[in-house]
């Protein structure tokens, strides 16, 4: 592959088209991006196919896929060595002694690790030194080597190949390109030599250790003989050259592209690690700093909830407790002159006892209110000054002092609503609400004067099951209003209905009635005399046993035809001695009288030869008749039939055609006499309402409308009717 | 696009003219002094580079990116805005 850098702006719009990338003009401020695309569309092609080998390296061992890997890497790679032998300053005596220690599987990972740090190593290593050889100390490394061993022994064999993998590639912060790199490996190459010889000579007993122990497991596992040996080449090319390094520097050297090539793929692959690297770090590394600001997090989360829940009850703690003290109490010396001792403001000596009264009737009042509110509701929920008095009498009998206990603690009762007692009218039902309690002394007190005041707790603190009790209760009138509510509507859509279905069925019953009165009226019309009496009419319509029923039909339907029906006229006749209504029938002249053959009717006007509407003689043999054609007359046949039978009987006809579109019937006779005669026998006729007039045509131009009407006789057209005299 | 900004509107209002890299939707003063410093200092510069690009928004982008570090909302909302005003006036 070619260093995509060091393309020309040709070269690299050409490759771009390889990809299939729409061609795009290179210029100084593209060029850079469509490198990067270059890049990633190489990267793109590598991958697809690294993840097809991956794939069908699934079942196969892990070495298998290691070594099938390393066998392309192999010719193409070259690089790693620098690194490798600079990380081995420190890191590496370490992991090579950590190696020997461990069991198999560990060995095998660290083997494959260390394969692929050979493999991919040039990514970075180099960076790595620089930036991290404080953090990256050699126990660190060590503690690494653990959790790979503890990752990879339960995964399948596969997956710690990957794990090592992403080992490798995590050892590279950031990509590097691949110029950067070469130039790194260049400019150290004489350092590198020397390097590379430290390294070896410390690391020379290691791999060759390792490597019995590590053959003998894999060649359990991988029973592929090539694999095996490919697997066995690359073992005996580590332990056995001590300038190994050295020699892959040079191969690198000479296989600058591939190399290049190859960290492209692994720059690719990167983000796909990156997840790995990064939880690696911070499982080891940077210790547990991101969990311990979630659970920081989340306990402050839980703090504060439960922080609001004991507030919440704290409020409802002293919302419900009475703290002896604390109490607003007016005193009377304080206002001065307008104090008035159980109106607006007690005494000193007297606060106790109004508290002490307070305390004392205060638990009655709460379990009135509580006994109204849960069990029984014809009980009262407030106490009046009379049962309090009643209730105090039994301990103190002098009841002009308790009365004044009672007065004083209702002036502090108004000053402390915290109390929740509060002074109510009796007289107003047992639903009491806090807009029914007196609001201060003076409204009290004028309602005293012959009224019973009465002390009540309107809100009590309910005890659960009853407050639930309360609760269902509400939602059930609730649910059963909205119920009421919907049947309601639901009825009354029914009928409305109802109404409307009613209103039609009687509608439609009259309706058919009039339909049979009229067909009575209609068939009996033709007699002499052509009414009915209207009750006759019923009695032929209704049997005997509806005529009581159907009454009120028969009435609106005789209503409907005086109304409404043009055809019937109600009148009153004596009928053999009696009068009677009677309903005539008018009949539809239009309809009577409209006979649909076509009949001539009579004569208009005079037309025999001499008067006016005649001319002397006629100048053509050809007529046009007007007045023969209703629009609506579709039978020609008729019509010509009805011309035919009034005039061939006297003249001799050629031809008779009817044209529907100018109404009119066209005539052609044997000569002008004959044209003469039926002029006179048509025109000026009544045919079937119409008055039919008649002019005379040019024979040219009734040889243009009809071009095969015959020239000449014998074959005259006759009519199909015998001859009849219309002139009667 | 839900909605566009007022800078928005009024890039895309009327021809560009000589108008400033800033007056484009996404650029403001720090990517507009960033544009200016790799030579873009005129909206009409970097509509060339846009229509160099092909209009192509990928592409673009990736350029802003490069450019001046723009993120992508910056870089979409600039895009957008010249290929509004390129559906308007070009």
């Amino acid at each position: 592959m070619v260093d995509v850098e060091s393309l020309s702006d040709a070269e690299l719009r050409t490759k771009l088209i390889e990809f299939g990338y729409p061609i795009m003009p290179i210029t100084g401020t593209t060029r850079k991006l469509m490198q990067k695309k270059l890049k990633i569309l190489l990267d793109n092609k590598n991958d697809g196919r690294r993840s097809l080998g991956r794939y069908s390296s699934e079942e196969e061992s892990d070495t298998d896929v290691s070594s099938t890997r390393k066998s392309n890497r192999r010719v193409t790679m070259g690089a790693p060595s620098p690194r490798y032998a600079k990380q081995n300053d420190s890191p590496q005596p370490q992991e090579v002694h950590k190696t020997t220690r461990t069991t198999t599987t560990t060995r095998k990972v660290v083997k494959t690790q260390s394969q692929d740090e050979f493999d991919t190593g040039s990514d970075s290593e180099p960076e790595i030194i620089e930036n991290n050889s404080t953090s990256f100390s050699p126990l660190s490394q060590m503690n690494f080597e653990h959790s790979t061993t503890k990752y990879s022994r339960p995964r399948t064999v596969t997956s710690s190949s990957n794990f090592s993998n992403s080992y490798s590639t995590s050892l590279s912060p950031q990509p590097l390109s691949s110029s950067r790199f070469t130039s790194t490996t260049n400019s150290g190459d004489g350092a590198l030599d020397r390097l590379n010889q430290i390294r070896s000579r410390l690391s020379l007993g290691s791999p060759t250790a390792t490597s019995p122990p590590t053959s003998s497991t894999e060649d359990e596992q991988t029973p592929f003989l090539s694999n095996f040996t490919r697997r066995l080449s690359q073992l005996s090319n580590v332990p056995k050259t001590t300038d190994y390094d050295y020699k892959s520097d040079i191969i690198k050297e000479y296989d600058t592209n591939g190399a290049g090539a190859y960290t492209r793929t692994l720059q690719g692959r990167q983000p796909r690690y990156r997840d790995v690297n990064q939880s690696y770090y911070t499982s080891n590394a940077g210790g547990q700093r991101n969990n311990m600001i979630s659970i920081i997090l989340l306990s402050i989360f839980c703090l504060f909830f439960v922080c609001l829940g004991v507030m919440y009850y704290g409020m409802r703690d002293d919302g419900v407790a009475v703290s002896p003290s604390g109490y607003y109490i007016p005193h009377c010396n304080e206002r001065g002159k307008d104090a008035q001792p159980g109106f607006n403001c007690i005494h000193y000596s007297d606060v106790d006892d109004a508290v002490n009264l307070m305390h004392f009737i205060k638990p009655e009042l709460i379990k009135r209110a509580v006994s109204y509110g849960c069990k029984d509701s014809t009980t009262r929920p407030f106490l009046t000054e009379g049962e309090v008095l009643n209730l105090r009498h039994v301990k103190d009998d002098d009841i002009h002092a308790i009365q004044k206990q009672l007065e004083n603690m209702e002036v502090l009762a108004f000053r402390n609503p915290d109390w929740c007692i509060s002074m109510v009218p009796t007289d107003v039902g047992n639903d009491l609400s806090e807009e029914d309690a007196f609001r201060d002394m003076e409204a009290l007190m004028s309602y005293k004067n012959g009224h019973t005041v009465g002390l009540a707790v309107l809100n009590p603190d309910l005890p659960l099951r009853c407050r639930f009790y309360n609760k269902v209760y509400t939602i059930f009138n609730l649910a059963l209003v909205i119920f009421g509510t919907f049947l309601t509507l639901y009825l009354l859509n029914m009928a409305y209905k109802y109404v409307k279905r009613y209103h039609k069925h009687s509608n439609d019953e009259v309706y058919s009635m009039v339909r049979r009165i009229v067909d009575v009226l209609e068939s009996s019309g033709d007699g002499p005399d052509d009414f009915l009496v209207i009750n006759h009419v019923r009695d032929m319509i209704l049997p005997i046993m509806n005529r009581k029923s159907m009454e009120k039909i028969w009435m609106k339907a005789v209503k409907f035809i005086n109304e409404n029906e043009s055809r019937v006229r109600t009148e009153v006749q004596v009928v053999q001695g009696e009068p009677f209504e009677v309903w005539r029938w008018l009949g539809n002249p239009s309809l009577s009288s409209s006979p649909r053959s076509k009949t001539w009717q009579g004569q208009a006007f005079e037309t025999q030869v001499g008067s006016v509407n005649s001319l002397p003689c006629s100048p053509t043999p050809c007529l046009k008749i007007r007045g023969m054609m209703d629009d609506n007359d579709r039978n020609p046949q008729l019509i010509r039939e009805a011309v035919l039978g009034k005039c061939a009987h006297q003249c001799r006809i050629l031809h008779c055609g009817i044209d529907d579109v100018s109404k009119c019937v066209y005539l052609k006779c044997a000569d002008q006499n004959d044209a003469a005669v039926a002029y006179q026998n048509l025109h000026g006729w009544w045919c079937s309402g119409h008055l039919v007039t008649v002019k005379y045509l040019r024979l040219e131009r009734y040889m243009q409308r009809f071009p095969n009407s015959p020239v000449s006789g014998p074959p005259y057209l006759k009519s199909l009717t015998s001859a009849k005299d219309w002139s009667s | 696009m839900s909605s566009t900004s007022q800078k928005h509107r009024n890039f895309v209002a009327e021809p560009m003219g000589d108008k400033p890299v800033t007056d484009l939707a996404g650029i403001g003063e720090v990517l507009g002094k960033r544009l200016t410093a790799s030579g873009f200092d005129k909206a009409y510069v970097v509509l060339g580079q846009f229509l160099v690009l092909k209009k192509n928004q990928e592409l673009f982008l990736e350029w802003m990116k490069d450019t001046c570090q723009a993120n992508s909302k910056q870089s979409s909302d600039c895009y957008q805005c010249l290929h509004d005003w390129c559906e308007e006036f070009l």
